[in-house]
């Protein structure tokens, strides 16, 4: 085997892994989307309809989200035949966060609707900002730095100035960059 | 000065091992296959020498009644991947 042989060997190995582990973006789509749509549905609830129960959507729509994510996620992990240790801090870093936002929940009923939602914006922007720092994406790292600026905004807001603040939280840290990522990804495959 | 090449690893099938677990955790008997495009004897053969070397180590286990190899680079595979790719540079600068 020549020299230039054995570079060009390596260098299609490395680059098979890199495509094939090259991430879609789709967990901040389907959750972008998800949050998005459950704050707006409680905004209109709330200002519009006057419904006493206006945040019915988010235990539906984030019980959706949930059963996708466990489906998707079992799936995946059954036809995974190779593991890199980016995506294995990956699933570790969103998995704290998870824990983070279920915590947050169950201490809802002692701090008060309206101190909880700033801290879930703050967690999103936790999630966001590390992602982007590990996998050098300037979109999230964007977005996660907003969500840190909402976070602070929001603790001084109405009820329903919240619920659009985390809104715009989630399309600037989910939405636009798990966008600008599934078109990235598209390029690269 | 050419830096001599580790037989080990100046061998294609070895080297193409090598350099997909450089970059992953671990991965499965099936999957470096696929990648490789290697037939099962062969690659069997060549894992089991990087074995040997502890270059690489190797878990025989099951995925429901299917035996399943899963292979992971070890820090002396690191070590020597990252000596080989040295000492070609070696060539290269010539």
């Amino acid at each position: 085997m020549k020299t230039v042989e054995s570079i060009q060997l390596i260098e299609s190995m490395i680059l098979e892994v890199k495509r094939d582990f090259s991430y879609n973006g789709f967990h901040f789509l389907l959750w972008g989307w998800l949050v998005m749509l459950a704050a707006v549905v409680n905004y209109i609830l709330l200002n519009y309809v006057g419904y006493s129960n206006h945040w019915v959507g988010w235990p539906i729509l984030m019980s959706i989200g949930g059963i996708i994510t466990v489906v998707v996620t079992l799936r995946d992990k059954k036809s995974r035949r190779a593991q890199t240790i980016l995506n294995r801090v990956m699933g570790q870093l969103w998995l704290t966060v998870i824990i983070g936002i279920v915590v947050v929940l169950f201490l809802m009923p002692q701090i008060g609707i309206l101190n909880t939602y700033p801290i879930f914006v703050l967690l999103y922007g936790i999630g966001t900002f590390a992602t982007g720092r590990i996998i050098k994406f300037t979109p999230l790292i964007i977005g996660g730095a907003l969500c840190f600026v909402l976070a602070v905004v929001s603790a001084y807001q109405s009820f329903s100035n919240q619920l659009i603040i985390i809104a715009l939280a989630i399309l600037v840290s989910y939405i636009i960059p798990g966008h600008l990522l599934y078109n990235k990804y598209q390029k690269n495959v | 000065m050419f830096k001599e090449l580790d037989p080990l690893l100046h061998s294609q099938l070895r080297l193409a091992v090598i350099s997909l677990l450089i970059g992953l955790e671990e991965a499965d008997f099936t999957f470096i296959k696929e990648k490789t495009g290697a037939t099962s004897g062969n690659l069997s053969v060549q894992i089991d020498k990087l074995e040997k070397a502890k270059y690489i180590s190797v878990v025989k286990t099951f995925k429901g009644k299917r035996p399943l190899t899963t292979c992971r680079i070890t820090t002396e595979g690191i070590s020597a991947f990252e000596k080989y790719v040295s000492n070609l540079k070696t060539y290269l600068n010539k």
